[in-house]
């Protein structure tokens, strides 16, 4: 990993089109603002990891759940 | 069915995958016979998944995404549809939607994504039949 160090306005350039800057240093809490094209995606990566899971949760559903799913009456 | 919506098989690209399945790109939506309340979103090289769409169960449900991030998914007249994944644990009723990263599908053009809210109260489990609610069936 490369590590760097920044000032708080100082900074990053990564590629040719995004820019992260070190807004605000308070306490054990930084603030970044990016700039990046529309088409990266941006994500805390906590959230990021919670969506993978889910994700990967929601595939384990097995096709059967389509006769038995709420909504429709079987017994008609 | 009363509504003659969505009622044939669609294919789906999704260039950039589902989080945690990049590698898949084709799928297939597909309408469920006699359930207009739910979609089976299949991949032909592996998982499927349940899907509904938010506005069936969380009426509520408000999104903030400006056209132009969706750029990609070529929005043209026609609204382009969101869907929610569907978590199904062993008890069936328990079943989830995932509203913070909802799917937007332009169904005209078979193009697809899963978009991750920004700013939102929303998390990954919100129920589509909240115990609150539920009756005893028995």
């Amino acid at each position: 990993m490369l590590v760097l160090t920044r000032k708080p306005g100082q900074k990053l350039l990564i590629g040719d089109d995004i820019t992260i800057t070190v807004l605000e240093v308070k306490g054990d809490l930084v603030k970044i603002g990016i700039e990046a094209p529309r088409e990266i995606p941006v994500h805390r990566f906590e959230v990021y990891e919670a969506i993978e899971k889910e994700n990967q949760a929601a595939a384990q559903v097995k096709k059967d759940i389509l006769s038995s799913l709420p909504g429709v009456d079987k017994n008609d | 069915m009363t509504k003659a919506e969505n009622t044939k098989d669609i294919k789906i690209k999704m260039e950039k995958g589902l989080l945690g399945f990049e590698h898949i790109h084709d799928y297939t939506l597909k309408p469920i016979r006699g359930n207009p309340f739910f979609f089976w979103l299949e991949s032909t090289e592996g998982p499927g998944f349940l899907l509904t769409k938010p506005a069936f169960f969380f009426e509520e449900y408000v999104l903030h995404t400006d056209k132009e991030s969706l750029s990609d998914l070529e929005p043209s007249g026609r609204e382009i549809q969101v869907y929610t994944i569907v978590t199904v644990p062993e008890n069936t009723m328990d079943m989830t939607a995932n509203l913070l990263a909802p799917l937007f599908i332009n169904e005209d053009k078979g193009l697809a994504r899963q978009v991750v809210l920004h700013d939102t109260p929303y998390t990954t489990r919100h129920y589509l039949f909240p115990p609150e609610k539920r009756r005893d069936c028995g």
